[in-house]
């Protein structure tokens, strides 16, 4: 008899897990319809998926959708060495170019506009190389463009170290406290402070 | 006529014309995957709107010509890659999460990673770039588990002098502080499963 029970127990169990007999287990909790829905994004860039959950029906967060993809290579930051030199290091990635400050200073010069100080504090990279601008303008736009304070520091100090530098720190601000820990505690006074004080 | 044609040249926005407009590639070194290993939790990201738009006009000195980072739109994918490589099971929130939602998909912890300031420590012979990050690990219950902020910095020489100085040099600053970020993170979840934290 307890055999049977045994092995009608096995039975039910096994159909159970293959899920040919499945009955719902009473759950703890219930939870309520969520209205989400999961779907599965592409990064931007790598192209490695990722999950993302959403509103159902919604078409998700609009500035979490990258548009349309880049592909830049991994930036490689070798480039960073000072004894590196441009273009040593390849690199595919955006850019910053000021070619259209040269237009503009070019435009403006060939109006007439650019002259005297007020044209290179305008346009200091620009009056340093149109050449438009007064003496005074040259100076100033050695002084400020990026590009011309590098390479003039090259000859001023030889002491550059050629490699760069990658700082990193994370500091806890706050953790999880107990009711206790967070309004009890901080009064207490131990008994040999209390003691001190007296 | 010369008033009107520097009027409309300023009006239709100089700053855009004139400067450098400094966008990261947006993308970690092959180090980072290699330097930080997956940790078995499920873990879902929410970014707070507007991160994607965080720039900054701080050209470091006086003197120097204006210049905007773009450090958002490279910081977000950085940071969701950052949780592709650095969790085994990543999820991104593109909903308000609630608790609901957090006990449906068995999430064990959320994270909301926000800017808080960028520097750039302009000098006259390199450029040094700080990005200060604040992350907030919150329990399925959404109740506060851990805050801690991140600074991640970058510091070379001649950067302007060479094509792409500058936004590998950023670049470089969101990778420092996402990885700081992701080993802090690790940490703290990793103490938290064996219930030391």
């Amino acid at each position: 008899m307890r055999k049977r029970r045994e092995l009608l127990r096995m039975i039910v169990c096994l159909f159970w897990m293959t899920g040919i007999l499945h009955f719902p287990l009473k759950a703890n909790e219930v939870i309520p319809e969520t209205q989400s829905e999961v779907i599965v994004r592409e990064h931007p860039q790598t192209g490695d998926p990722y999950i993302v959950i959403k509103a159902q029906g919604d078409e998700g967060r609009e500035d979490l959708h990258f548009g349309q993809p880049q592909k830049y290579s991994r930036p490689d930051y070798e480039m960073l060495r000072s004894s590196v030199k441009p273009g040593d290091v390849a690199y595919d990635g955006p850019v910053s170019s000021r070619k259209k400050i040269y237009i503009l200073a070019a435009s403006l010069a060939t109006l007439g506009t650019v002259s005297g100080v007020a044209g290179a504090a305008l346009f200091p990279a620009a009056a340093g190389t149109t050449a438009s601008g007064s003496g005074a303008g040259l100076a100033a736009g050695v002084a400020v463009t990026g590009a011309a304070t590098a390479a003039a520091s090259i000859a001023l100090n030889q002491e550059i170290p050629d490699d760069y530098v990658r700082e990193q720190e994370s500091r806890l601000l706050e953790m999880q406290t107990d009711f206790y820990q967070r309004y009890v505690a901080p009064h207490q006074i131990s008994p040999v402070e209390s003691n001190r004080s007296q | 006529m010369m008033s009107v044609v520097l009027l409309a040249v300023f009006g239709a926005g100089c700053a855009a014309l004139f400067g450098w407009n400094i966008h990261a590639p947006g993308l970690l070194s092959e180090e980072f995957a290699q330097d930080i290993s997956k940790i078995p939790a499920r873990v879902a990201l929410y970014i707070p709107e507007g991160q994607i738009d965080y720039l900054s006009k701080d050209k470091g000195t006086a003197l120097s010509d204006p210049q905007t980072y773009y450090i958002g739109e490279a910081y977000v994918p950085m940071l969701i890659e950052s949780f592709q490589h650095g969790v085994d099971e990543f999820l991104l929130f593109e909903t308000l999460p609630t608790t609901e939602l957090m006990k449906r998909y068995a999430i064990s912890y959320l994270v909301v990673c926000e800017i808080k300031d960028f520097k750039n420590r302009k000098h006259y012979r390199g450029q040094g770039l700080d990005l200060y990050t604040e992350t907030f690990v919150f329990n399925p219950d959404l109740s506060l588990y851990a805050r801690f902020e991140t600074r991640g910095a970058s510091e070379a020489w001649k950067v302007f002098a060479k094509k792409g100085g500058p936004e590998v040099n950023l670049n470089h600053a969101i990778e420092s502080n996402l990885r700081s970020m992701m080993t802090y993170l690790q940490d703290l979840l990793i103490q938290a499963q064996k219930g030391t934290a």
